[in-house]
């Protein structure tokens, strides 16, 4: 459950496309969704950490010289780098 | 005392969510800050949450995945970073004001209401439903939103998760510790039948209050025509031009073009603009737009004659106090918070919900009835400066953030301390 809905998160956060057509239901009501959802929250804290202190840099770069655009590319490779080095990650490899 | 206010923007909304508390409330010895996530103004007591693009990126996403997965206020993580901040570490209480435009997660709000005594003012009934912000005629909830017929209705669902989100919330409200409050008695009725606002224990009522100086009662209605280009011998009507479902502008244009005005007829309209083409053959249309100035806002319900309010669904009305300040009539729907807060029959004019034509009929009898105006303008006058003055909403909210700071005092304090 937890790794479903982190999974859905991280798609959509990298490059916001749906997969709710094909997913099977979730009762976003249970308390394991509860527990999946706060995981989540965390996560998404931890992916601003990642743009704060390694991408700051890059992003206010890419915002001057590229336009916004760029920002959701940055996203997607501190996701891809956070995937690596999660043992969940690992396993589905 | 320091009291520190959460909600989304520092200006939009600055009546009511916070910002000028911070000047107003000054003088009853509390300091104020406000932490918001987007911040438009330079004050120095306003913090922000989203610290620049990267964190505006984020939120957008986050909304896009709550949507798509029918999610109402789950996933945003501003919270946390909130209960790290200096000035909520720094507050005496926290005053939470429009938290669901997503600021926070509901799964954040029982551990920050437990790090500082709270108060959460509820300004719409969301609240107490699935995900709408206004259920309108829906009464799912009552009784758990299932089905939620409505999914299209802000905040909207891609699917039907309306019971989900309303068992959630019942879930974290349980227990809650927080003082609610809520300004008219139509939402605070609300909040007493509904499954979820019951569990609350400590509502409190207390009506917005509004400067009365800035809508002067001897404003000279000719002046004010003359500096918004409205000719001085029309009958003026005065709507909010919003194309929001819920301020009802589509019942205006129904009740206006049902047939030509008796005499010529100036409609003269605030906020948006070039929705109310359909009347343009029949009425001189004046739009002013958005207005933020302090000075021209106030003309707009002094050049008018009644102010037609068609809101299907309002959870107070600041505009309706505004021109009843300025002394003119209000026209509104029943079945909203108006017509309490206009004191209808008495000085407001009520017509049953959605009845254009009702409201039609009341706009030609008061266009006929000059005396009629000015003796609901002038009760309208007298109902504000006792009702909804200024000082009495300050005394009100500065009484219970004491109240709230002493009960949380008393419960941290060991047991011994209270015969001592």
């Amino acid at each position: 459950m937890e790794y479903e809905i982190r999974r859905r998160v991280e798609e959509h956060l990298a490059d916001g496309t749906s997969t709710s057509e094909s997913s099977p239901s979730l009762d976003l009501a249970s308390p394991e969704a509860e527990a999946a959802i706060r995981a989540v929250t965390g996560l998404v804290l931890e992916i601003r950490g990642d743009i704060d202190s390694r991408l700051a840099r890059k992003v206010r770069l890419y915002e001057r010289t590229l336009g916004l655009a760029v920002i959701p590319v940055l996203i997607r490779r501190a996701l891809i780098r956070r995937r690596a080095r999660t043992p969940l990650a690992r396993r589905n490899r | 005392m320091k009291v520190l206010h959460v909600t989304d923007a520092d200006l939009p909304a600055r009546h009511f969510n916070g910002f000028d508390l911070l000047d107003d409330l000054a003088g009853h010895g509390i300091a104020g800050s406000q932490v918001v996530l987007r911040k438009f103004s330079n004050d120095p007591r306003v913090t922000t949450l989203l610290r620049g693009p990267a964190d505006e990126e984020l939120q957008e996403r986050l909304l896009q995945v709550e949507r798509r997965h029918s999610m109402d206020g789950l996933l945003f993580p501003w919270g946390r970073l909130l209960a790290q901040t200096p000035e909520f570490e720094d507050a005496d209480v926290v005053h939470y004001h429009l938290i669901h435009k997503h600021v926070l997660s509901l799964y954040d709000i029982r551990w920050l209401f437990g790090l500082k005594p709270s108060v959460w003012t509820f300004h719409d009934p969301w609240p107490l439903t699935g995900h709408c912000i206004h259920p309108m005629e829906s009464t799912g909830w009552l009784t758990g939103c299932a089905p939620c017929p409505y999914l299209r209705r802000e905040f909207p669902m891609a699917d039907d998760r309306a019971s989900e989100m309303f068992e959630i919330k019942h879930r974290i409200y349980a227990d809650l510790d927080v003082d609610v409050v809520v300004a008219s008695p139509w939402l605070l009725d609300m909040v007493r039948r509904s499954p979820l606002g019951s569990t609350f224990p400590n509502v409190h009522l207390i009506p917005f209050g509004l400067d009365t100086r800035r809508f002067a009662a001897d404003q000279d209605k000719n002046e004010s025509r003359r500096r918004l280009g409205v000719p001085v011998g029309d009958f003026v009507v005065l709507v909010r031009e919003s194309s929001w479902e819920a301020k009802g502008l589509q019942h205006a244009i129904a009740a206006l073009e049902m047939r030509t005005p008796n005499s010529p007829t100036t409609v003269l309209t605030v906020d948006e603009r070039g929705l109310l083409s359909a009347l343009a053959s029949e009425y001189r249309l004046i739009e002013l737009g958005w207005v933020d100035d302090d000075e021209l806002y106030p003309l707009a319900f002094s050049a008018c004659d009644v102010f037609l309010m068609p809101s299907l669904a309002e959870s107070f009305g600041l505009m309706a106090i505004e021109a009843m300040a300025a002394g003119r009539p209000v026209v509104c729907f029943e079945g909203t918070a108006l017509p309490a807060v206009t004191h209808a029959p008495e000085c407001g004019i009520a017509v049953p919900w959605a009845d254009a034509a009702a409201l039609r009929a009341q706009l030609d009898r008061l266009a006929a009835d000059p005396s009629e105006r000015n003796r609901r303008g002038n009760l309208g006058r007298a109902i504000v400066a006792t009702e909804y003055a200024h000082e009495h909403y300050l005394d009100a909210l500065a009484g219970l953030y004491e109240s709230v700071l002493t009960r949380h005092d008393r419960r941290r304090r060991p047991a011994g301390d209270d015969a001592a």
